[in-house]
């Protein structure tokens, strides 16, 4: 990665007044730095660092106060290191560039007066909230923490789960000027090789000012990013992060996100829920299906009920039919407004819900639901079926545990909808088969995105076992996919354990 | 190139019709009525539902003036609404239409080569105008009646049997006849019972209520009807559980024969008190109302030359050889067919 | 990185490609002809016809693996030398337009007729020919892919479909008599002929992964297809009888219309089934694109695909505009049908020379 602000790949200097001369000039306006000159015993030092971002404890105790009071005078930057300073991490540098990069990311450097090394102190101390509970994928059974802002803390939550010597954690640093850290983590004789060097590849040829959050590093990671459906996974849970490090897919940590990067990410990866695996299989199964079909309703609810009604109403049993037309004799508008002005008022009642506080967007749900729900159809705007299509479509779109993949689907309705409105139940069709041909050519790492529904004889139709239905445990003896070849089998062939 | 395609892509929705007829627009036509003027044009009428708050019944009488059936078509946009077919229940044909040669065969090709009209719909006949029968269904409900009384009454038909497009046009084609019962109406209502027999799309007789019966055994069609016996004095009603005929044919003096074994379970709910000669009497009894129905129905068919129940068929399908030496118009009518009845009761 | 690198496709998308492409296509279009000839046995000329042309298939695909080990066009060019190579690409070319173009005409006619009739037959062939481009220019690994989904939700419900209307099956209707035997090997003369989409089977499984398997995937597509297209004849002349369904422009997928559905919240099956038709349609045309272009691009030595793919598409929606060869005077696809066979020799040409070639090679 290139530093870009102000070249200075260049060495210290050994006198003292010149380094803090360049230092101070680089820092010019940045009043959070903390510049301080301090003697150890006759020779004169300068230590550096980032208010705030550094723990005041670390700098005051195991250095400063060893330095300056406990030890005795050294003539070189190394012998501070190794007999004054009592630091887990420290690291000598030479150029201007590292000290500026450590500061940054809030390490202390200190600098001596005769000697070209800057002594590198970790010292990082952010402010940061606890260890947070997951809000997007909320489980009733299983572990409740999720990941938080700091990418070390991250990347500890899923070594927790691993404890294996072949999680390798590649660290990096991504963004021209914020140089967020990330990092890449694997098993190393699971994955596979190329899949990690390609990642890697990946992250080290952008070059962009800043990386915010992970949802950043997923947009440039992605090969098809003008499609509307995610290719990587995002999870704020770090037992789903370790699950998936344990398949043979990467985990990319990106520092200031919640959220880690899981790839390669299939359609069907995104129907999974951690809790999946810790209820009874017979129940999961039988929830997978529930997804699946709720997917289809989502996307395709509305579309077909304007094919039917308005172009083939001899499809509906006869009863329904007349019920739905008496129900429509007073709405002023046509059927597709009437199901548009259903669908835009409940998105923005999902949109307003979510920038609300959670006491005042469940008050909105309730106004909005008794306004849209009740009112609308007593003041004949809309016929009550299209309520309940829109409502059944919504919840439908709710239960699907990927709010990314969430969002494709709530664009692709609209996308059946304005189809079937303009060509009934042929346009339905045409629809549904674009948008499947369109997921059939996404590819995610080489994988194809409709994997295992596609080229699952690939693995012998094993992943088949964590699809629409989720088997038994025991049956999963193989890896999916992802792993490589000569790493297919996770569980030994007494199914895991034995049966008494 | 891709302006191109994204052109290619929208030249297709300005071509075809955006936007059909909203489902309250229109007229959900539920029973349409055929009947002959002395022209013989068509007049044919309409009942329909009007979606509204109450779903409103109406009954109108079109006269279309058309010599051919073909009509939906002009029915469609004769009104402010559009009549809409892809709900009809069912088609009333008068019996003077079906005296005319070949009408029978119109209407329901019309029908069928109509994609709104579905194969289920029911086809009766009537010796009353269809204009009046479509008219009276007003006072007997919503329009469905027809419909509702074949799914309501399942079990209490045994005067007839439902006819759908589908099935008329498969026995026109497979058998030459077809029998299409009958509706009419008195002051209690609307009756469905009889029938009356076509043969190469043409009247040529009448089924009454005992041989419709007797064709239904013989077409294995009882299946789930109810009838009533009359047994020392007291009415017996048995369910036919089970309704099977094997037919084998053979030749006698050089005539065909047939012998048709109709084989039924029947289920009646008897005293607790009858014993076994009671029992057999019983099935003595129903088995003599079988087969004198069934007598009476192949009576009748022979006199008017209608094998509805299409023995002929069954013989080219079973016996080919046999088939092809007595192969003739009148195979039928000179076939010797004999019935035996075999009552099982549960 | 890839599955299946250099644009090739696994045995089992082969066979997916085979099914989702010809068995709705066929549906729509072949029983009509097959019972006008062989009347109530024409399920017998549909079985008699897909085995053997199942069987011939196995046999062409065996030489093929054996001879083979470039795709059909590099092979073509290497035997035969350009200008026959050429001449043998354009042959295929027109054959494959014709053929698609046909077919996609008869499944719009179908669109127009019982699916949507606001909407005109020749909007749906621009429809379907411009989503054939889509599916065309993401290769045949997305085709395959798709066809993979199509085939298996084409046969799930056209199955679930059958077994729904086989309680009303009448055992009577289908018996054959002995004065109808001329007339069921005449049929299945024509359903082993409308069967032989020869350009589809050969070029596409010179690009399966494993050119040795590929004979058995190649096989099983058309014994699948032959039971189901020979189930389906069988419950439409047992639904009609033998007249009607002569009448039926596509008795097949009418059939449905008989099936009650108890609980279902549609009815009219053959509509909605009739959708499962069309994605055939589509993916016959989306593959028939992709081939045409391939071989254009062979034709011309170039590698303007974005030019050669909307070319072809264009030959194959102006092919459909000529008609609806179904149930008019001229019938365009029956008169294809009874002709494959000869396309199904003049590739054999490929396998053939290159076999020759080969054991002269050993020989050597």
């Amino acid at each position: 990665m290139k530093n870009t602000n102000f070249g200075d790949d260049m060495n210290l200097y050994s006198e003292l007044y010149e380094n803090k001369q360049k230092i101070k000039d680089v820092f010019t306006g940045a009043d959070d730095i903390v510049m301080r000159e301090f003697d150890n015993f006759g020779v004169k030092c300068l230590i550096v660092f980032a208010d705030n971002v550094v723990s005041r404890t670390v700098i005051e105790n195991p250095v400063l106060t060893n330095i300056m009071v406990l030890g005795e005078a050294q003539s070189n930057m190394e012998a501070v290191a190794t007999k004054l300073v009592s630091v887990g991490e420290t690291k000598l540098v030479k150029t201007f560039e590292e000290v500026f990069d450590a500061v940054l990311i809030g390490d202390t450097v200190i600098i001596m007066e005769g000697d070209k090394r800057a002594l590198v102190i970790s010292s990082k101390g952010w402010p940061s909230r606890g260890i947070p509970q997951a809000q997007t994928e909320v489980v009733v059974q299983g572990p409740k923490d999720a990941f938080m802002e700091i990418g070390s803390f991250n990347t500890v939550l899923i070594r927790r789960r691993i404890r294996d010597t072949s999680l390798k954690v590649r660290r990096m640093k991504c963004g021209r000027r914020s140089k967020t850290d990330i990092a890449v983590m694997y098993l190393k004789d699971v994955a596979k090789d190329e899949l990690v060097e390609e990642v890697i590849r990946q992250i080290k040829s952008i070059d962009v000012d800043a990386i915010l959050d992970s949802g950043y590093m997923e947009q440039f990671l992605e090969k098809k990013h003008n499609s509307p459906f995610p290719q990587l996974q995002m999870t704020e849970r770090p037992d789903k992060a370790a699950s998936a490090i344990y398949e043979g897919r990467v985990a990319i940590v990106v520092d200031n996100s919640p959220f880690v990067i899981l790839v390669p990410s299939t359609v069907n990866i995104f129907f999974q829920a951690s809790e999946d695996y810790y209820d009874r299989w017979e129940i999961m199964s039988f929830l997978r299906l529930l997804r699946y079909f709720a997917v289809i309703a989502a996307t395709c609810l509305p579309g077909i009920y304007i094919a039917l009604t308005v172009y083939r109403p001899d499809l509906i049993p006869t009863a329904l039919a007349l019920k739905i037309a008496s129900s429509r004799a007073y709405v002023p508008f046509p059927t597709i407004a009437e199901v548009l002005i259903m669908e835009t008022a409940f998105e923005l009642l999902r949109e307003a819900g979510v920038r609300l506080p959670s006491p005042a967007s469940s008050a909105l749900g309730i106004v909005g639901g008794i306004v849209i729900g009740s009112a609308a159809v007593d003041a004949g705007i809309v016929g009550p079926v299209v309520v309940i299509i829109a409502a059944l479509s919504g919840i439908c779109s709710f239960a699907i545990p990927n709010p990314a993949f969430v969002s494709a689907i709530r664009l692709v309705k609209y996308f059946v909808i304005f189809m079937s409105a303009f060509l009934g139940l042929f346009g339905f069709y045409i629809s549904v088969f674009l948008v499947l041909t369109h997921l059939a050519s996404l590819e995610s790492y080489g994988i194809p995105y409709l994997y295992p529904f596609c080229g699952g004889s690939i693995n012998g139709y094993t992943d088949f076992k964590d699809s629409i239905i989720r088997a038994p445990l025991r049956f999963m003896t193989k890896r999916p996919i992802f792993a490589r070849k000569g790493q297919k089998r996770r569980m030994s062939n007494n199914k895991g354990g034995s049966r008494k | 190139m891709r302006k191109l395609m994204l052109l290619l892509c929208f030249i297709p929705f300005m071509l075809c019709g955006c936007g059909g007829n909203e489902i309250e627009g229109r007229n959900f036509v539920s029973v349409m009525g055929f009947d002959v003027d002395e022209n013989g044009e068509y007049n044919v009428s309409v009942g329909f539902v009007t979606p509204g708050g109450e779903n409103m019944y109406t009954a109108e009488s079109k006269n279309i003036d058309s010599s051919s059936a073909y009509v939906t078509d002009k029915l469609k946009s004769s009104g402010k609404r559009q009549m809409y077919f892809g709900h009809l229940k069912s088609v009333i044909i008068n019996t003077n239409i079906l005296k005319n040669e070949d009408r029978l065969n119109e209407i329901l090709l019309s029908a069928s080569s109509n994609n709104d009209i579905s194969m289920e719909t029911i086809i009766l006949s009537s010796d009353y105008k269809a204009s009046d029968i479509v008219g009276v269904i007003k006072e007997a409900g919503d329009g469905l009646y027809i419909w509702d009384f074949y799914r309501n009454n399942r079990n209490g038909i045994f005067a007839t049997y439902k006819l759908t497009l589908g099935d008329a046009i498969k026995m026109c084609d497979n058998y030459g006849s077809v029998v299409i019962p009958s509706i009419s109406y008195d002051d209690e209502g609307i009756n469905i019972e009889g029938g009356v027999m076509c043969s190469q799309y043409r009247y040529v007789g009448k089924l009454n209520q005992s041989a419709m019966r007797g064709f239904c055994l013989i077409s294995e069609l009882a299946k789930g009807s109810v009838e009533t016996i009359s047994y020392n004095g007291v009415n017996i009603p048995f369910l036919i559980s089970k309704n099977t005929v094997n037919k084998n044919f053979y030749e006698e003096n050089g005539v065909l024969c047939a012998d048709l074994n109709i084989s039924i379970k029947a289920k009646s709910q008897m005293h607790s008190g009858t014993n076994l000669s009671d029992m057999q009497s019983i099935v003595f009894a129903i088995e003599e109302e079988i087969y004198n129905e069934a007598s009476a129905a192949l009576a009748a068919m022979h006199g008017a030359d209608c094998d509805a129940a299409g023995l002929c068929y069954s013989l080219m399908k079973d016996n080919y050889g046999l088939y092809s030496k007595y192969k003739a118009d009148d195979m039928f009518k000179n076939m010797r067919i004999n019935v035996n009845v075999d009552v099982e009761t549960v | 990185m890839n599955f299946s690198k250099n644009d090739k496709i696994s045995n089992n998308q082969l066979r997916a490609v085979i099914i989702a492409a010809l068995l709705g296509n066929l549906a729509i279009s072949a029983p009509l002809k097959i019972i006008s000839i062989s009347g109530s046995a024409a399920y017998l000329s549909v079985l008699l016809g897909g085995v053997a042309a199942a069987v011939l298939f196995y046999l062409a695909i065996k030489l093929m693996g054996a001879s083979f080990t470039k795709s059909y066009e590099d092979t073509a060019q290497e035997v035969l030398g350009r200008w026959f190579s050429v001449i043998l690409f354009l042959v295929v070319f027109i054959h494959i337009v014709l053929f698609s173009g046909f077919q996609l005409s008869a499944a719009c006619t179908m669109v127009q007729n019982s699916m949507e009739r606001g909407v005109n037959s020749v909007a749906a062939a621009l429809i379907l020919s411009a989503a054939a481009v889509y599916m065309a220019f993401k290769g045949s690994e997305c085709s395959s892919r798709m066809s993979e989904i199509a085939s298996v939700i084409m046969v799930v419900f056209i199955l679930f479909i059958f077994a729904l209307s086989l309680p009303s099956f009448d055992v009577e209707t289908v018996k054959f008599t002995p004065h109808e035997g001329v007339n069921i090997i005449n049929g299945s003369m024509f359903a082993a002929g409308s069967l032989c989409a020869s350009e589809y089977v050969f070029i596409l499984s010179a690009k399966a992964n494993d050119t040795k398997k590929s004979a058995r995937a190649v096989f099983w597509a058309f014994i699948v297809i032959t039971l189901i297209l020979s189930l389906g004849t069988m419950l439409s002349v047992n639904a009609f009888g033998v007249k009607e369904a002569q009448r039926k422009i596509w008795p097949v997928i009418e059939m449905m219309n008989y099936t009650e559905f108890p609980g279902s919240l549609v009815e009219r099956q053959e509509v909605l089934m009739s959708g499962f038709y069309i994605i055939s349609s589509y993916i016959l045309t989306g593959v028939s694109v992709y081939i045409a272009s391939s071989l254009l691009k062979k034709i011309f030595k170039s590698s303007k695909n974005a030019v050669f793919v909307i070319l072809s598409a264009a030959a194959v929606f102006a092919v459909s505009l000529f008609g609806n060869g179904i149930y008019e005077k001229f019938n365009f696809i029956y008169w294809l049908y009874k002709y494959n066979v000869i396309i199904f020799f003049v590739m054999m040409i490929v396998p053939l020379a290159a076999y020759i070639r080969r054991n002269k090679k050993c020989g050597n």
